[in-house]
């Protein structure tokens, strides 16, 4: 009977989230409402073409008796967490694992990506380079967030274009978020492979107007943390910075524009350096500084 | 495997050399990507898919792989340009040709 039917449509979600368009479909409340306090400003009535589709189901009980869920993203079954915290973290790595598919005029770096004053800055580097943390830091020091994993660079006008998702964040950095004024005690906790527990920060919610723009990339800098180390900026050589940019990048030969053409052409325009991150604040003031005198070829320290 | 000729009219061998002495002749490949970045290069193989970096004095080597001079040719020719004794330039060229040898950079001419 029509009355009986299910209207499901309450159960999908789309969202406009930068550059990235994509739609979460499931029954679970709870998951939705965890996604909207992410997401809730970036949510659009109608699916965007080109959106990522993610879909999470509840599914039978395992042979342990646990509950289990699944994760589809364009109809695939891509993960099967078995805890309900997990699953905030996949529905993420689910939109990642699909970006480098439905945006080829991307060339898709693994780094965080920020705007200052119109400028475009790209902190590659791998899991634990401290990348997320900085990013917060930066965020609090008044910089523009763009993304805290990845870099997307239009193959076409070599831009930075925003990708503001939220911000995760592992446990061995909450001290340094609450020495920054963000507070996660009433943060929720979720389990993230084998990061172990992180918490999500929704972007919008640590500085009005902290979003940034499309803008052109003026720096690269390489960001690597050293517990109780000065931080110190060393430049170094544009086609050193290409290379290094080459081996984080999620799709070099996915890429409209063929990889290399594109990190080649980008590096021109920038100013490359190697950063040895200390104490947050002060590997703020140095990037601040590194951003406000003409770059020059010497070594800048704290 | 047939030998390839280049336009210069130097004999190749796609395979790489199994000696590095002094008196191989190396031409450099044509078919790979070079982007020049104040003086450093950024060398794509597309059909290897690798990448490589070449700093400014790889570079000035990687330009004299002509196929016609031997590494101590090359370097008398960057004891123009360098500041360096021609016994020093000649142990960096062949440090440095074998090194575009093992990364198939280079092709050896007869």
């Amino acid at each position: 009977m029509l009355s009986m039917a299910r209207d499901d449509r309450q159960d999908v979600m789309h969202f406009q989230i930068g550059e990235v368009a994509m739609s979460l479909r499931t029954p679970l409340r709870s998951l939705r409402s965890q996604y909207l306090a992410l997401y809730e400003d970036f949510r659009v009535p109608q699916r965007a073409r080109n959106s990522i589709r993610i879909e999470v189901r509840p599914s039978q009980r395992s042979l342990r008796h646990r509950r289990c869920y699944r994760v589809y993203v364009d109809g695939r079954l891509r993960f099967e967490p078995t805890r309900f915290k997990e699953l905030l973290p996949y529905v993420e790595w689910a939109v990642n694992w699909e970006l480098a598919r439905v945006m080829p005029q991307f060339l898709q770096l693994h780094a965080s990506s920020m705007e200052i004053n119109g400028q475009g800055v790209i902190l590659p580097g791998a899991s634990g380079s401290g990348k997320s943390t900085l990013t917060t830091g930066l965020i609090a020091d008044g910089w523009r967030y763009l993304c805290d994993e990845f870099a997307l660079i239009h193959s076409g006008t070599l831009e930075l274009h925003p990708f503001p998702r939220a911000i995760c964040v592992k446990k061995p950095a909450f001290s340094v978020m609450e020495s920054l004024g963000f507070h996660l005690q009433k943060a929720r906790h979720y389990h993230k492979g084998t990061k172990g527990d992180v918490v999500f920060l929704n972007p919008l919610n640590l500085r009005p107007n902290g979003i940034g723009r499309t803008c052109p990339v003026r720096y690269v800098v390489f960001p690597r943390y050293a517990a109780g180390a000065e931080p110190a900026l060393v430049p170094i050589s544009r086609a050193e910075a290409a290379l290094d940019m080459h081996h984080v990048c999620f799709n070099l030969f996915g890429c409209r524009t063929l990889g290399v053409e594109v990190l080649a052409k980008l590096v021109r325009g920038a100013s490359c350096y190697r950063l040895i991150s200390g104490e947050i604040g002060k590997t703020c003031r140095l990037l601040r500084g590194m951003v406000e005198q003409a770059a020059q070829p010497q070594a800048l320290s704290a | 495997m047939t030998d390839a000729v280049n336009g210069d009219g130097v004999r190749l061998s796609p395979a790489v050399c199994s000696e590095s002495g002094s008196q191989a002749r190396l031409v450099r490949r044509t078919d790979v990507t070079v982007y020049e970045l104040d003086g450093e290069g950024l060398v794509f193989d597309a059909t290897r898919g690798d990448t490589h970096r070449l700093n400014a004095t790889a570079m000035a080597i990687w330009r004299e792989c002509d196929g016609r001079q031997d590494a101590a040719q090359i370097a008398e020719r960057l004891t123009d340009s360098y500041d360096v004794s021609m016994a020093a330039a000649v142990e960096h060229v062949e440090r440095l040709l074998r090194e575009f040898q093992e990364r198939r950079l280079v092709y050896t001419a007869f």
